[in-house]
């Protein structure tokens, strides 16, 4: 992008950069708990939907959940777009693979969400 | 052509693993939100997962979290503490060894699931 001015019209790719540290942080607590309980408490022998069931009954596992679903999807999908800047240079595809990251980020944000939020088991 | 050090590993490192969980969030999402159709549909998506792949999976996964957490933390600390940012080598390496301390036994652990 050609800009006749020096100065950048906005600040968006440093709250970028300040996302990506803020989040991060967040998500390695929230991570690491989600991976030693659900991976060592448990483990994947026991995971079924009876599982999910009660571990939902419990409005906070509820919102641990949804906050980490928000978190990885928003770190993960800023992550991806920064690196189709840095890896795809033809404009067409580079579009084209933007367009694509932003649908499969907002799909799975709305799926994820209302099954989350909606569930009754 | 450039050829870095710990700097230059670890970047290539935070970019490979951060994009091997992208991709297993966007697996992981798409089995959970079956819960939602049909608890039969969810039952036999999960079962995948203890397969001997699945297994195997499970542990190259856990190795990318701790990797890329353990390694981000580094990145949060010599961005904000200034002084960090000359021993940032030294970090890498505090990065290694605290992986490799949680990872080894972590994944030896899920290992003996499958024999």
């Amino acid at each position: 992008m050609q800009r006749k001015s020096s100065k950048p019209r906005d600040n968006f790719e440093l709250r970028s950069w300040y996302f990506m540290r803020v989040s991060g942080a967040l998500i390695v607590v929230l991570a690491i708990i989600h991976l030693i309980y659900v991976h060592y408490v448990h483990g994947v022998d026991e995971i079924s939907a009876g599982f999910i069931a009660e571990r939902w009954l419990n409005p906070t596992w509820r919102i641990f959940d949804f906050v980490l679903l928000t978190l990885a999807l928003l770190h993960g999908g800023n992550g991806m777009r920064i690196l189709v800047d840095d890896y795809i240079r033809p404009k067409g595809w580079r579009t084209f693979a933007l367009t694509s990251l932003y649908i499969v980020v907002f799909l799975l944000f709305a799926v994820g969400g209302l099954v989350m939020l909606t569930y009754q088991g | 052509m450039y050829r870095g050090r710990e700097g230059m590993w670890s970047w290539v490192l935070h970019r490979v693993a951060g994009v091997g969980i992208f991709i297993f969030l966007v697996a992981h999402i798409v089995d959970t939100s079956f819960v939602g159709w049909s608890a039969d549909l969810y039952n036999h998506t999960v079962a995948l997962y203890r397969s001997s792949i699945g297994r195997i999976g499970e542990i190259i996964l856990i190795g990318a979290v701790l990797l890329h957490a353990f390694n981000g933390l580094r990145i949060i600390t010599i961005d904000f503490v200034p002084k960090a940012t000359r021993i940032q080598r030294q970090l890498f390496y505090v990065v290694v060894i605290v992986f490799l301390a949680v990872f080894i036994p972590g994944a030896y652990y899920l290992a003996r699931a499958m024999f």
